[in-house]
C-alpha cells in the first residue's frame, strides 16, 4: 500500500529533477527546507526524526540534494521527506511537505476494532510495520 | 479564506488555483459524488489533479495555458483522472455572477 502523506503523495515518485525544482521553488521564496525520515508512518504521527538540522543558511537546491543523498544512504528503508519552512510573520509554519524516499516494501496499515460497552465501538488505525522494533521495521 | 463550491470539478483546476491560490477550500461536491467510477475514485481524481498542478505551477510552468495539456498527462497514471476529465473536461459554467450589490440605500432625513 502505497503512502499517502503530504503533498504530491498521489502522484508517481518523483525523480531528483522534479525534487530539485520544487526545492529551487521553497529557496526562491525564502523557506527553509528540512529533512527528516521515519519508520513509524502512522497518520497522526507528525513527528519524524529530524536528519540533521533545517538548513536556514542554504540558498543552493544542490546543497540540499546532498543532504537527502546522505539520508537515503544512511536510511535506504525509511520513509523520508522534505520540508519547507516559512518564517515570515503571521505564517511561521510549513508551507510545503511532501514524500521523498519510501521502502521497497509498504505493507501498510490494519483497522483494529475495539469493542466497548454497550457495542460502542473504537477505531484504531495500526501500521503492521510497527509490530517489529525500531529500524528494523522495513 | 476563499470557499470555491458549485458546479466545480477536477478539469478546471488550473483556473481554481490561478484565481484562488492555494490558501483555498475546493468544494467539489458533484464532481467526487458523480464520479462514475465512485466517490472514492472522485476524490483521487480531484486530489490528482490539484497535486499535479501545483507541481507544475511551482517547476514555473505556465498553468493557466498550460493547463488542461498537464491534466491530459497527470491522468496517463491515474484512470479515475482520466474518467473525470471525460465526464466533465469540456463543461464550462459561464454565468453571469449572483454576487451583485442588490441592495439599495433608502434616502433618510438623516443622510
Amino acid at each position: 500500500m502505497k503512502l499517502t502523506q503530504g503533498t504530491f503523495s498521489f502522484l508517481p515518485d518523483l525523480d531528483d529533477q522534479q525534487i530539485r525544482s520544487q526545492v529551487e521553488y521553497c529557496l526562491q521564496n525564502g523557506w527553509a527546507v528540512s529533512i527528516e525520515y521515519t519508520d513509524d508512518p502512522h497518520p497522526r504521527n507528525s513527528y519524524w526524526e529530524m536528519f540533521g538540522t533545517p538548513m536556514f543558511d542554504i540558498r543552493d537546491a544542490a546543497g540540499i540534494l546532498t543532504e537527502l543523498r546522505a539520508c537515503r544512504q544512511t536510511f535506504p528503508e525509511h520513509y523520508i521527506k522534505l520540508n519547507a519552512f516559512d518564517s515570515t510573520h503571521g505564517r511561521e509554519s510549513l508551507r510545503l511537505s511532501f514524500i521523498v524516499g519510501r521502502p521497497a516494501r509498504e505493507p501498510g496499515f490494519r483497522l483494529e476494532r475495539q469493542e466497548g460497552a454497550g457495542r460502542a465501538v473504537r477505531y484504531t488505525t495500526h501500521s503492521y510495520s510497527t509490530d517489529r522494533p525500531e529500524g528494523e521495521r522495513y | 479564506m476563499p470557499v470555491a463550491s458549485g458546479g466545480i470539478h477536477a478539469g478546471q483546476m488550473h483556473q481554481l488555483l490561478h484565481y484562488l491560490g492555494e490558501d483555498v477550500v475546493l468544494q467539489f461536491g458533484g464532481g467526487t459524488i458523480g464520479h462514475p467510477m465512485g466517490i472514492a475514485a472522485g476524490a483521487a481524481a480531484n486530489r490528482v489533479a490539484l497535486e499535479a498542478m501545483v507541481l507544475a505551477r511551482n517547476e514555473g510552468r505556465d498553468i493557466w495555458n498550460e493547463g488542461p495539456d498537464i491534466l491530459v498527462k497527470a491522468a496517463r497514471h491515474c484512470a479515475p483522472l482520466r474518467a473525470a476529465l471525460d465526464v466533465w473536461g469540456e463543461i464550462t459554467f459561464n454565468y453571469e455572477s449572483t454576487d451583485t450589490p442588490d441592495f439599495v440605500p433608502t434616502a433618510t432625513a438623516a443622510a
